[in-house]
């Protein structure tokens, strides 16, 4: 006797959908996944404490449409909030020790940029530098030929 | 109605799989409701667009499709449909049928103009939301009859997805 295998869904791609996910960077996908599981911690938290949306958003001072927005995924959080939050729920979401071990970790890089009658050197902190790439330091001196 | 539900490649993952409908009036181009909903907004809301796609991949790969992510009760109490949350700033709705955390089914849905109080103001936003009203149950019909099982890893749905009548 042989068994019949369950069978799956049939595999469905179209040419709109294909295009939106080429133009999707990684990075503006982490992004959004990350804004995602933080709202699914905080709801989990708020779980874990017993209350209902409605009691989270009487605890937080907020109208229940702002809790509405925060857990939907798409809330772009201040750190006010998001310690405000951390003090009512009993929840660890901006995490410091971490990032006090990359400010320690300094790594240095060479950048040399030639062009027409140019040659720039220097050397960058990328950590220092990422928050404000404008202020990258770098010395030049006139380039000669022969 | 007859329609089949297919699985969407690029937005299934391992924390959900994404289901979509394909009418039988659209086999001939196999453009899903989905597929619709992103040629008739993909110009005039573009970015809102990729927004969608890209929240809807997250919970394929990373979240699930948690109740959070939806705005429940969009159409009767109790009829499976719900609404991929939007504030009202935003221009799009998007209708979605959840079966637990693990499937999704995303349909059709329009532009929501921002005056309208219910749903029934829009007749393309009404018309999509009856439209996965009969989807989610026929679906549920098959899950309580087991012609649809979930897989073993509780992922994913296994069985017939032609919904077509007199077969």
């Amino acid at each position: 006797m042989t068994m019949n295998k369950p069978k799956s869904a049939e595999e469905h791609t179209s040419k709109a959908l294909d295009d939106l996910l080429n133009e999707i960077t990684p990075r503006e996908q982490a992004r959004t996944d990350n804004k995602m599981l933080l709202a699914v911690k905080i709801d989990e938290a708020r779980k874990a404490k017993g209350w209902s949306k409605q009691v989270f958003a009487q605890e937080m001072g907020q109208h229940p449409s702002v809790i509405s927005k925060w857990l939907s995924g798409t809330h772009n959080f201040t750190s006010d909030t998001l310690w405000d939050i951390e003090e009512k729920l009993g929840v660890e979401l901006i995490c410091l020790k971490e990032r006090e071990w990359k400010v320690t970790k300094v790594v240095e890089y060479k950048i040399v940029v030639q062009g027409p009658g140019i040659f720039t050197t220097g050397y960058v902190n990328p950590y220092s530098a990422m928050p404000l790439a404008g202020e990258i330091n770098v010395e030049s001196k006139p380039y000669k030929y022969g | 109605m007859n329609f089949r539900l297919v699985k969407i490649l690029g937005l299934s993952g391992e924390k959900a799989t994404i289901y979509t409908v394909i009418l039988e009036e659209d086999e001939p181009s196999k453009k899903s409701l989905f597929d619709h909903f992103l040629d008739e907004n993909n110009s005039k809301f573009r970015e809102e667009v990729k927004d969608i796609v890209k929240r809807i991949k997250a919970m394929g790969h990373k979240t699930g499709a948690t109740d959070i992510f939806f705005k429940d009760w969009e159409g009767k109490p109790g009829d499976g449909v719900c609404a991929l949350f939007d504030s009202p700033d935003k221009h799009l709705r998007l209708y979605c049928i959840r079966f637990g955390n693990a499937v999704l089914v995303v349909g059709g849905g329009g532009h929501k103009p921002k005056s309208m109080k219910a749903l029934q103001e829009s007749k393309k936003l009404a018309k999509e939301n009856d439209l996965m009203k009969i989807v989610s149950i026929e679906i549920a019909a098959r899950i309580r009859d087991r012609e649809l099982t979930w897989s073993q890893d509780g992922n994913e749905l296994e069985g017939d997805f032609k919904f077509y009548d007199n077969e």
